[in-house]
């Protein structure tokens, strides 16, 4: 789109200055990390790497970080697959679902987590206490406080895609709804899986209070082994707070990556 | 539609052909799943902290006496009234920024680097809770870097007039990891402005502030407000970042309802009140956006 | 006639001596270590690794039965409200809680009674008359001061308020953590207040936060490594523990404020519905051992049994004490009067201190 000079200008240094002030955090953090004494002065007195290396020592290293990656996947799977059949339906069939899948996906945001977790623990405690300290109910409950992440990112891009119209000319032509799903807007749904997806990942791979009261160190991610390490050095934790970083980049780049591959494999679909 | 062949009408030979589903389950169908999911995972726990605040949680008599006492007390009022000023100030400022810049990775920036720059904009609402308070004090405390630089090579004294710990601190916090949020929320709703659009409308001799105001925000218009509710519920809900900063200084309810069940009280029943309390509230906000949305639609040019 | 009289009398007599001594065999309930060694990893709430060297009392108690352990940490109320929402299913099997807590433990009807041959060394302020809840060990409140930056260290409570430290002192705060909740009570001793007179020590930090030096940040190791917190007050054992942590980072004294040495202990409490019952106790013999109670002190905590004067430390135990206890020890002696305080602190504390 051609954008006025000063338009182009203006969004670049606006663009620019949102970069600079999102890593500043991500600086401290990390000059934290490599510093050896950091206390009265602007910048670290000097710099090591050995709380990385104390970190890399830690047994939970690994199997913290293979599970919490797991588990962000796994609920990145379920909350795609939940919203993607609530709103393309909801956009072309059932619009009065609309307002109620609209409260539903707003009380994860509505309550704090830890009110929760102990809610759930006290509910499948009388209900199913079967399920109670297993990672699977970790899982559900993950898929279900991540759902507002999804679903509005997913809401905006069916409504900027005009789902109806697009549906309505599938109709006319014959298509099923799971035909006009797969062919016309999956496609199109790229932008708002991507985006959704990334918050999706990067809340259920940080979230602590739900793991904590749900499944505790019977089952320990990366901001349970976290909080173990929080007398120990702050250093160390900050190292671990980067290696979570490095682990959303890289998942980030998985998701934008699978979500530009839907547009591509309509097209051949199409040229089939 | 007249014929003259001797046929069933168009619908009720549909009507045979598909299987006898009660037209409830018809109107819902695939998002079936979702609705049972929530309901199994968050509607029915949440339904458990109404019944336990109703009923004392021993299967008493309903009463709404914990709800009066909230209601009536200034110090959970004077709570509800710091929540909401603090939550409606960051949405605010988010999605004003998180529009600009969500328009700004649109149409200035490369469609090559936007990814790179949607995966940054991820990496910085990722931090969190602990880790988020730790990094801004470690940037904005009284021994800072930031303030520290500030200091020394700016001459700009931030301490003692302003804290980190304190509601401009807190906002300022709010605006860090909503607005990553507001920009990844809102991306995929500029999809639905067609080039085509500004082109025919520059072609008929707007300007484009013309295109914007009369085009473009009104087509925007659903997904920015539904974004500002979202981002209000988000703030209005976050608990783990604003205990993690000021540790109580601060009367926010989320707070107040963690100290429920913390060190110093135990009181299931008044926290799911609390809780139950907060839900109207955000249910409110969807209700808000739903009027709002219908006022608007006029101006906006859409039916619903 | 009389012969009978008192044949029924003996008889009265040992009925009666029968139906008492019931509750004290019942609660007695020896665990059965071939039981034990059946059962499988004991699981416990609210005792970190890094807290009172509870990792090597771990793996020591672990080495004995050939089991494992595990731990999460958690507040003193969400212990509870767990224990009570498991019921069903539970998995834990003992827990570390606030010792204003036993009470509410008991109220709840988590708490399993039991009380094993280490019980009676304990000292009678320090215990549930009935075994529900037990003190281990005990933490003196301290200022932990960063040398670096302050210059002139405080020594007492009284120094604390002059205007030299004005945004330094660093508190936990009693509504969420049980350190504030002990620092609470210690400022009120310390001010001629008891359990049951809690006035003292909310007028105390209604001053402290006036006069501009209560600190807004959290009390953390995090804060402390940074530089942006000059004084915290604590538990010794975790001053102790932070000092040696940040040897050759951030100097820090540890002192006991001149007021006097305020004690206070962590208490046990066996799950009703423990899935581990014969661990659990066994447990909680090694830890009232001699055995177990000379761990605490390695990680810096007093032995309850010190206190009691059943048990001596080696003169040269390493790592030294950090503080020393004296003859002058206040504490709480009335644990379920103290426990109504959780229902005014929350409130008072917002309302009193902060001013909300």
């Amino acid at each position: 789109m051609r954008t006025t000079r000063l338009g182009s200008v203006l969004g670049l240094i606006l663009s620019a200055g949102f970069i600079v002030w999102s890593i500043l955090p991500l600086v401290a953090t990390a000059l934290f990390s490599l510093s050896t004494r950091w206390v009265t002065t602007a910048l670290p007195e000097g710099l090591s790497l050995g709380s990385y290396q104390a970190m890399m020592r830690e047994a939970l290293f690994l199997p913290s970080l293979m599970r919490s990656t797991l588990l962000a996947f796994g609920t990145l799977v379920i909350v795609a697959v939940l919203c993607v059949l609530l709103l393309t339906w909801v956009h072309i069939r059932s619009p009065e679902l609309g307002p109620p899948a609209e409260l539903i996906s707003l009380i994860p945001f509505a309550l704090p987590w830890v009110v929760v977790a102990l809610a759930m623990v006290r509910f499948y405690g009388d209900v199913y206490p079967r399920i109670l300290n297993t990672p699977l109910l970790l899982l559900l409950a993950h898929g279900a406080v991540s759902m507002p992440f999804m679903y509005w990112s997913l809401d905006n891009n069916l409504r900027a895609i005009n789902a109806r119209v697009l549906y309505e000319a599938g109709a006319t032509l014959g298509a099923r709804w799971d035909q006009t799903l797969r062919y016309a807007l999956l496609p199109n749904l790229g932008p708002g899986l991507a985006t959704g997806g990334m918050l999706v990942f990067a809340s259920s791979f940080g979230e602590y209070a739900l793991s904590r009261l749900l499944v505790g160190m019977g089952w320990p991610t990366v901001p349970m082994w976290q909080a173990t390490l929080i007398n120990r050095d702050a250093r160390v934790t900050s190292a671990v707070t980067m290696v979570g970083m490095s682990v959303a980049v890289l998942a980030s780049l998985a998701i934008t990556f699978w979500a530009s591959r839907l547009r591509g494999e309509a097209a051949v679909d199409a040229n089939r | 539609m007249t014929s003259t062949v001797a046929t069933k009408p168009l619908v009720q030979r549909h009507r045979r052909v598909r299987p006898a589903v009660p037209a409830f389950f018809r109107r819902i169908g695939p998002a079936g799943v979702f609705f049972l999911y929530m309901g199994a995972t968050l509607v029915a726990p949440t339904g458990y902290l109404l019944w336990s605040s109703v009923t004392g949680g021993k299967g008493s008599l309903f009463t709404l006496e914990l709800y009066i006492r909230v209601l009536t007390d200034s110090f959970f009022l004077r709570g509800f009234h710091n929540s909401i000023i603090l939550s409606a100030l960051s949405a605010v400022e988010s999605t004003v920024a998180g529009t600009l810049l969500a328009a700004a990775f649109t149409y200035t920036v490369k469609a090559s680097s936007r990814n790179v720059l949607l995966i940054v904009t991820n990496v910085a609402g990722h931090l969190g809770g602990v880790n988020l308070a730790f990094a801004f004090v470690a940037l904005l405390g009284t021994n800072g870097m930031l303030t520290i630089i500030l200091r020394e090579v700016f001459g700009v004294g931030l301490y003692p007039e302003f804290s980190i710990v304190s509601l401009t601190g807190l906002n300022l916090v709010y605006f860090y990891f909503l607005t990553p949020f507001v920009i990844l929320v809102l991306h995929p709703a500029f999809r639905g402005i067609r080039h085509q659009w500004i082109e025919a409308a520059c072609t008929l001799g707007a300007t484009r502030v013309q295109f914007w105001w009369y085009v473009g925000i009104p087509v925007l218009w659903p997904s920015i407000l539904a974004v500002f509710i979202l981002t209000f519920a988000n703030a209005f809900g976050t608990y783990s970042t604003a205990m993690a900063l000021t540790v109580g200084r601060v009367n926010l309810i989320p707070l107040q309802i963690g100290f429920l069940f913390s060190e110093a009280a135990f009181d299931t029943e008044l926290a799911d009140a609390l809780s139950i309390l907060m839900i109207i509230v955000t249910t409110a906000c969807v209700v808000a956006y739903r009027l709002f949305l219908r006022r608007t639609a006029r101006w906006i040019g859409q039916k619903r | 006639m009389k012969r009978i009289k008192v044949g029924v009398y003996a008889l009265v007599a040992c009925v009666l001596a029968i139906v008492l001594a019931l509750p004290v065999v019942a609660t007695a309930q020896q665990p059965d270590p071939a039981k034990a060694r059946a059962e499988g990893k004991i699981v416990s709430y609210g005792q970190p690794d890094d807290w009172a060297n509870w990792k090597e009392i771990w793996q020591v108690f672990c080495a004995k039965y050939g089991r494992t352990h595990q731990d999460t940490d958690m507040s003193s109320a969400e212990e509870i409200a767990k224990f009570k929402a498991e019921r069903n299913n539970p998995v834990a099997d003992a827990t570390e809680v606030g010792m204003i807590w036993g009470p509410i433990a008991v109220r709840e009807g988590v708490a399993a009674p039991y009380k094993g041959p280490g019980w009676e060394k304990v000292p009678a302020w320090a215990k549930d008359p009935n075994g529900h809840w037990t003190g281990m060990y005990v933490g003196v409140l301290t200022f932990t001061v960063n040398t670096q930056i302050v210059k002139n260290v405080p020594r007492s409570w009284a120094d604390l308020l002059k205007p030299e430290y004005k945004n330094s002192v660093v508190i936990s705060d009693p509504r969420t953590s049980g350190t504030g909740v002990a620092t609470f009570l210690s400022a009120v001793f310390a001010n001629g207040g008891n359990e049951k007179n809690l006035d003292p020590g909310f007028k105390y930090f209604a001053q402290l936060y006036k006069a501009g030096n209560m600190k807004a940040i959290g009390r953390n190791l995090a804060n402390v490594q940074k530089g942006e917190a000059p004084i915290t007050i604590g538990y010794d054992l975790q001053a102790a523990s932070w000092r040696d942590t940040l040897k050759g980072q951030v100097p820090l004294e540890v002192v006991v404020p001149s007021e006097g040495v305020f004690l206070m202990p962590g208490a046990i409490v066996i799950n009703q519905w423990a899935p581990h019952p014969n661990l659990a106790r066994l447990f909680v013999d090694f830890i009232l051992s001699d055995e177990g109670q000379r761990l605490f002190a390695k990680g810096y905590a007093h032995p309850i049994r010190v206190i009691a004067g059943n048990l001596t430390l080696p003169a040269d135990l390493n790592p030294k004490p950090i503080t020393q206890l004296g003859s002058s020890a206040k504490y709480v002696r009335d644990w379920n009067a103290a426990s109504l305080l959780l229902r005014d602190v929350a409130r008072r504390w917002a309302q009193e201190v902060l001013g909300q």
